[in-house]
């Protein structure tokens, strides 16, 4: 167990028997911006439905607190919640099958840095869903392969397959960077 | 476990999404503005175990207002005589009757607060 964990342990063990609001601000100042980020990633960069999921979300941690287990990484099972809202929220509005088309930009040979990162971000808007939650989770939210099937209920196997894709998107950009 | 490939394709999305974070030049503002939003839409917590601190507190008053009556059974069935011939003698009655009525008094309101607590819950 690291500082951070014995950290957080302290907090939600603080809400859990004392209802301490003090202590879910700092939790909530700790992941408020990777869950904000999330949902920036999977809504195409909608700021007002992100901060309306990072709400709920955030809501829905608070109230069902009591029920983590510690049996995951309270980032998981944080995650997890932030997953089922997203999801929630396209079954909601039905536009999860819009968001389906997978089409990577197109490459252009010559272009700057901040064209680049321009590129890669309408990448992750452009991947499928799963491919978008599994690069989002995995490489910027640094879940490994077994957390992120934890949160979204996926096998081991479609994950590192949608990983694999959407690395294979990243390469068709022929990027300067090369991995 | 992360891969050096791994670890390029993580640096590399984290500054592509950091570009569109810094587009916000207020995004700090705005993150604490919605901590704060987040904070105020607080619904109150239902805690559906059965032992809460609310339902220790409650328990262990009334096992004192108990063990107290049992202790003090005397100088309360005291405190009920004295206080009936209050009624009908006006005879004051003892200043340590007066006392332990009191003590039992205050432990037995202390309960019922505790009790309102726990309800609240």
């Amino acid at each position: 167990m690291n500082n951070r964990t014995i950290e957080e342990f302290r907090w939600i063990s603080r809400i859990v028997l004392w209802n301490d609001r003090r202590a879910f601000e700092k939790l909530l100042e700790r992941y408020q911006p990777q869950v904000n980020r999330f949902f920036l990633l999977h809504t195409h960069g909608d700021e007002s439905l992100s901060d309306d999921l990072t709400q709920e979300t955030f809501i829905k941690v608070w109230l069902q607190l009591s029920s983590f287990k510690m049996l995951s990484s309270f980032s998981t099972w944080l995650y997890r919640i932030a997953y089922n809202e997203y999801m929630l929220h396209c079954r909601r509005h039905r536009d999860h099958e819009s968001l389906e088309h997978h089409e990577v930009p197109e490459e252009t040979p010559v272009r700057g840095k901040a064209e680049e990162q321009e590129l890669i971000q309408r990448l992750l808007y452009e991947l499928s869903p799963p491919e978008r939650t599994c690069l989002t989770l995995f490489y910027l939210e640094e879940q490994s392969i077994k957390q992120i099937a934890k949160i979204t209920g996926w096998a081991e196997g479609t994950i590192k397959s949608h990983l694999s894709r959407g690395r294979e998107s990243l390469r068709k950009l022929n990027l300067k960077e090369t991995f | 476990m992360m891969t050096e490939e791994d670890k390029k394709i993580g640096a590399l999305l984290r500054n592509a999404t950091q570009t569109t974070a810094s587009k916000e030049a207020n995004q700090a503002t705005r993150q604490r503005r919605q901590r704060e939003r987040i904070m105020r839409s607080l619904p109150k917590r239902l805690d559906n175990r059965l032992i809460t601190p609310n339902f220790i507190m409650m328990m262990a008053v009334w096992i004192i207002v108990i063990a107290f009556a049992t202790l003090m059974q005397h100088e309360l069935l005291m405190g009920y005589k004295a206080l009936r011939d209050f009624f009908s003698t006006q005879e004051p009655p003892e200043t340590t009757t007066i006392a332990w009525c009191g003590a039992f008094v205050v432990f037995v309101v202390f309960g019922l607060f505790e009790t309102w607590q726990y309800s609240e819950e």
